[in-house]
């Protein structure tokens, strides 16, 4: 739990820093901007390095926290993404609470493995939680207007409304089995009955919020469209990353045929809603951060599908972890890019103001555009594997049950749409006029950041075994 | 270590051509050249050592790289297959490769796509090289994509003059009309292996390890023998595509619209050998299918001939030497078609690599120095234009007769052994039983085209620097020599062209290196045969007078009417391209234009039509995210409500 410890700590000691931080007209707004992102890159530096010489025991125990291959996948894609996220709130963390903001993101990256080592409902929920209040204290402090307040307060409401679920769902979990401890009730799903698969619905609604499917979806549109590119990054990928890794963790084995009876096909059917709300809605959208919104909704069905062919065994966990990281980079490259065309002035609100942004901002538009193929899903990038994965997972089921080939289809039809409206802003940044004003405010660390994601989009493409 | 050497020499290039993009993109002019050097260098580097070290240890060893993909049955295991059949081209390939991009250095300066130029060059030398040391058909056949593509990018570099873009296309399209037909045969080799006890067990990727398809090839013998005929016609067809043969040399001679140190690395010494390779490597395949090897032979006679013929009546310095190079691959397939008598398999394979190598740094040479007349006429090529540059270029001069004499086959250069070997083998060949006849008239066609070879060439030499001086007014007042940065290159090319032939021929050191190769481990007898030599050297010399006499003839003054045919028919490529315009290129373009009308009116508005519906049913279903938290909350209630009833009534 090292990596995960300092990294909690360290977040609070980041908080507390706050306290003690200057304010008002002494106050060295450039010299602490840096100095708290350089504290926060050590603290994950010092995460990734524990992590690195840190020795798994043979025996895994049954203790609360479990280092299984779960675990090491989530404290992976957290140090990622959390890499790439810091280096993108350098320039854009609000100056009035930098010491909250690097705290709280902090604690939600150390959050995540927190999730994936959970042996246990209580710390899962516990790590699920820490992702959570963190979430609602900076989308406050990151806008403090009127969007960005009706924003927090509806994730906060919307939040609790699914962490009930959640709750609802793991007390039946320990009415069934008498233990929150996770290898106990695994052990137990070999009996499993009708309400031990109303249990573990529940369970999955109460994470669908958390990885924004559908019916649980309707916060984050209105949500990215309220903060700031930023945390709309954070959003789209921390909170998912933990949803899925706890759905592996609750779920991941075990489950006999009559639990899969049900689970799968209300998996099936909230994955092809997610899929067909995301991907529709995606295409009808002009502004650009609700565009983004559902193209995250959308992977998060294509997500879902692999889940499935996971619990039937036909794929291995490893898929999820990919599409994962396949997506941290580039769905976090694409907002790095958002993020310094924002900061060099441009907007970034309506896919319109895109129009022509080759020609003013070169380096950030083709960054966009790899990410952007990634998320088409086209070869020469990691979004290709990912799909391709899921895709063959879904198949591989096929020849026992022919919904998931219906599934298979239903997923090829949806990449078809989404490669639509990808492309639709793909062919803005390349288009011609003589009017446009260069932009050349530069900002390393957020060139830095998506130079990092553009590079790894296309490595993993050639070598997908270290996705 | 040895496996570390291998990776990286195609890892090295491979560097080169990502830093070389990153300046094309940043629009470097100056430095992209240090990069690309440097790795090619290393590459070079790397080849010796691999072939010093090699020569000791066990040569034929797979080097193990990574797991590409594992999914789904399909495994993609990315390895390099290291003995000296591959190591012997590696080396041709790497070393021009890196004489050739310091020469490009001046050659290409003023050029704004300095850095461009560059990656594509390395892009191609990781390609060629991957494609040398694959150990499995299909990911050969990758980077068979890969030069194919470099090619294309490099004969149109100057892709804004229309004449450079057309012939970029005309290159790209015969070789994906040679490259299916290669496919289809990859595809039945596959489909035949599995069909054995030996591939049977392998995924499908695996099957086409070239060691899997060595050993299941006597089995393919024994069961599906006409089947193995067929393949073998495929895979041909996409090696001769490749290496410009008859009917698919129309390309070669366009492809010259490229830069010239492009056209002297890849159109002469490297990418066009690949076929050749090809038939080399899989050789203990095509052993077994003699008609495909014979048609090859006649193929590569008849290529050799005609190509010779054309080669006679260009007056483009450049296109000489492309129909040239076309002319002395035919050899190579003449050469290579002897293994179909079984005992000269190796022999021929030996004799074929010889002259690949022999060829590559002497056509280099001549085309390098082509490059130096061209940069100091201003770009004017026509030999009609310039005249006696002796005293203008004066060391051009002479390494481009070192060159020539080579070509032409003059006793002690290079052309001359490894061209006698190949006439060897095609003696060798002609006193067996079955096939004997036919390589008798190939044999004739070899000495026929040795002597029109040593015409063309000597002819090319003497309008351009013996004779009065003459320059074209683009020349201007700057026809200068080349700088040292473009010659020593040169000349280490031409002491390559002028030693390689007799270190490596006579000695025999060429065929023992080879016959390490463990699929050509059988031993053919080989006699030396001193007429065969005797005729040949004659023949070279008699060529150098013929072609003396002609450079000094106008070609206007033609004096019969069966001359005047001959020189007619030379000049227009033997009506060939005009044959394909008419028979295919029309007809195709109007099948296109219909197919065209029917996509732009009937396909497209249809598919727009459906592009428009996910858009609609977005716009309907935008009523639910109206932005209220109490009906986003009823909505997912109801959702949860809907599974619990659903679960309950299971």
């Amino acid at each position: 739990m090292a990596p995960a410890i300092t990294l909690i700590l360290g977040g609070s000691l980041l908080l507390a820093a706050s306290l003690v931080l200057k304010s008002g007209k002494a106050r060295d707004v450039h010299g602490q901007r840096n100095g708290m992102a350089v504290a926060s890159l050590v603290l994950l530096l010092v995460a990734a390095i524990l992590g690195w010489i840190r020795v798994v025991p043979d025996d895994l125990g049954q203790g609360l926290f479990r280092f299984d291959a779960a675990a090491l996948a989530s404290e992976r894609l957290a140090l990622l993404g959390g890499l790439i996220l810091i280096l993108m709130s350098w320039s854009t963390a609000p100056r009035a609470h930098l010491g909250e903001y690097y705290g709280c993101l902090i604690i939600m990256i150390g959050a995540v493995p927190v999730v994936g080592a959970s042996n246990d409902l209580v710390s899962l929920f516990l790590g699920l939680e820490l992702i959570s209040i963190p979430t609602y204290i900076m989308l406050g402090i990151v806008k403090n207007d009127n969007a960005g307040a009706e924003a927090t307060i509806k994730y906060f409401l919307l939040s609790a409304f699914a962490s009930s679920f959640f709750l609802l769902g793991v007390s039946y979990l320990y009415g069934f089995v008498g233990s929150t401890n996770l290898q106990v009730i695994q052990n137990n799903f070999a009996t499993a009955n009708r309400l031990t698969s109303l249990a573990l619905v529940l369970v999955m609604c109460g994470l669908a919020f958390r990885v924004t499917a559908v019916p649980f979806h309707f916060y984050a549109p209105d949500v990215f469209e309220g903060t700031s590119l930023t945390m709309a990054g954070i959003m789209s990928y921390l909170p998912k990353v933990a949803g899925f890794v706890a759905l592996i963790r609750i779920m991941g084995t075990g489950l006999n045929s009559q639990t899969l009876e049900i689970v799968v096909p209300v998996l099936f059917v909230c994955s092809a809603l997610t899929m067909f709300v995301g991907n529709f809605f995606a295409s009808a959208q002009n502004n650009l951060r609700r565009l983004l919104a559902y193209s995250s909704v959308a992977h998060t069905g294509y997500l879902m599908l692999a889940m499935t062919a996971l619990l039937r065994e036909n794929a291995d966990p490893n898929v999820l972890y990919s599409y994962l990281a396949a997506y941290a980079a580039m769905t976090l490259g694409f907002f790095a890019c958002l993020g310094e065309i924002e900061a060099a002035g441009g907007k970034t609100q309506l896919v319109g103001d895109l129009s022509g942004m080759f020609y003013r901002r070169p380096a950030a538009s083709i960054g966009m555009t790899v990410c952007l193929i990634s998320m088409i899903g086209l070869p020469l990038t990691a979004g290709f594997w990912a799909k391709f994965l899921v895709f063959m997972g879904t198949v591989a089921a096929g020849t026992k049950d022919p919904l998931s080939i219906a599934m298979a289809v239903v997923m090829a039809f949806n990449a078809v749409i989404a490669a639509g409206y990808y492309w639709r802003v793909l062919s803005k940044l390349f288009e011609t006029s003589d009017a446009f004003v260069p932009l050349r405010v530069f900002r390393p660390s957020l060139f830095v950041a998506y130079t990092i994601c553009v590079v790894l989009t296309l490595v993993w493409f050639f070598v997908p075994a270290v996705m | 270590m040895l496996s570390l050497f291998a990776w990286m020499v195609p890892i090295a290039p491979l560097a080169g051509c990502i830093i070389c993009t990153v300046m094309a993109f940043r629009g470097d002019r100056k430095i992209a050249h240090l990069p690309a050097i440097i790795s090619l260098l290393f590459s070079a580097l790397f080849t010796i050592c691999l072939v010093a070290f090699g020569a000791q240890g066990d040569s034929g060893a797979t080097f193990q790289g990574y797991r590409y993909l594992n999914v789904g049955g399909l495994t993609l295991d990315i390895s390099l297959k290291v003995d000296t059949l591959c190591l012997s081209l590696l080396t041709v390939v790497t070393c021009i490769s890196a004489m050739i991009a310091v020469y490009s250095k001046d050659y290409m300066h003023d050029d704004p796509g300095f850095a461009r130029y560059y990656a594509v060059f390395c892009g191609f030398v990781f390609s060629m090289t991957m494609l040398v040391l694959s150990h499995n058909l299909l990911m050969l056949y990758a980077f068979w994509e890969g030069v194919g593509t470099c090619s294309y990018l490099l004969i149109g570099f100057w892709f804004r003059k229309p004449s450079a873009a057309r012939a970029a296309t005309k290159a790209f399209l015969v070789n994906r009309i040679a490259d299916c037909f290669f496919l289809f045969g990859i595809l039945l080799l596959a489909y035949a292996v599995g069909q054995t006890e030996i591939g049977a067990s392998n995924g499908f990727f695996a099957r086409l390890n070239f060691d899997t398809i060595f050993k299941a090839v006597p089995f393919i013998v024994r069961d599906h023998s006409e089947l193995l005929t067929t393949i073998g016609f495929l895979l041909m067809i996409g090696a001769i595509g490749k290496s410009a043969q008859f009917p698919f040399h129309v390309w070669l001679p366009d492809a010259m619209e490229g830069p010239t140190p492009v056209s002297a690395l890849i159109h002469a010494a490297t990418m066009v050998t690949s076929g050749v390779y090809l038939m080399a490597r899989l050789s203990p395949l095509l052993e077994f299918t003699p008609a495909v090897l014979s048609t090859v032979a006649w193929l590569g006679g008849i290529t050799a001939f005609i190509a010779a013929w054309m080669a006679l009546f260009q007056d483009d310095l450049k296109r000489v030497l492309a129909y040239s190079t076309v002319s002395q691959l035919g050899y190579l397939f003449m050469a290579l078609g002897a293994g179909a008598i079984k005992e000269l398999m190796v022999v021929a394979v030996v004799a074929a690599m010889f002259h690949l190598i022999t060829h590559a740094f002497f056509k280099a040479l001549l085309f390098l120095a082509a490059g130096n007349v061209m940069h100091a006429m201003g770009d004017v090529i026509d030999m009609r234009r310039f005249g006696g540059l002796r005293k203008v270029l004066p060391k051009t001069n002479i390494l481009f007769l070192i060159g020539a004499a080579a070509l032409a086959g003059l006793f002690p250069l290079a052309g001359f052994f490894s061209k006698d070997g190949i006439l060897a083998v095609l003696a060798d060949a002609s006193k067996d039983g079955e096939y004997g006849t036919q390589f008798s008239i190939l044999l004739a066609i070899g000495f026929v085209t040795a002597l029109m070879t040593a015409v063309y060439t000597s002819r090319a030499y003497f309008t351009t620097f013996l004779g009065t001086e003459k320059l074209p007014e683009e020349a201007g007042h700057h026809a200068h020599e080349a700088t040292n940065v473009m010659l020593v290159p040169m000349v280490v090319l031409a002491v390559g062209a002028t030693l390689a032939g007799l270190l490596l021929g006579p000695t025999g050191a060429i065929a023992k290196y080879l016959e390490q190769t463990p699929a050509l481990m059988s031993h053919g007898e080989h006699h030396e045969q001193y007429w065969v030599m005797v005729l040949s050297g004659i023949l070279a010399v008699v060529g150098i007078g013929i072609g003396y006499a002609l450079s000094k003839v106008e070609p206007s003054t033609a004096t019969s009417s069966a001359w005047a045919a001959f020189a007619d028919f030379g000049r227009n490529r033997l009506y060939i391209d005009w044959l394909y315009n008419a028979a295919f290129v029309v007809p195709l373009e109007w099948f296109a234009r219909i197919l065209g009308w029917f996509d732009a009116n009937i396909i497209d508005s249809l598919a727009m039509q459906i592009a428009s519906v996910p858009r609609l049913f977005g716009l309907m279903g935008q009523r639910v995210q109206n932005g209220r938290v109490p009906g986003y909350s009823f909505i997912t209630a109801v959702g949860i409500a809907a599974v619990a009833v659903w679960i309950a009534t299971r």
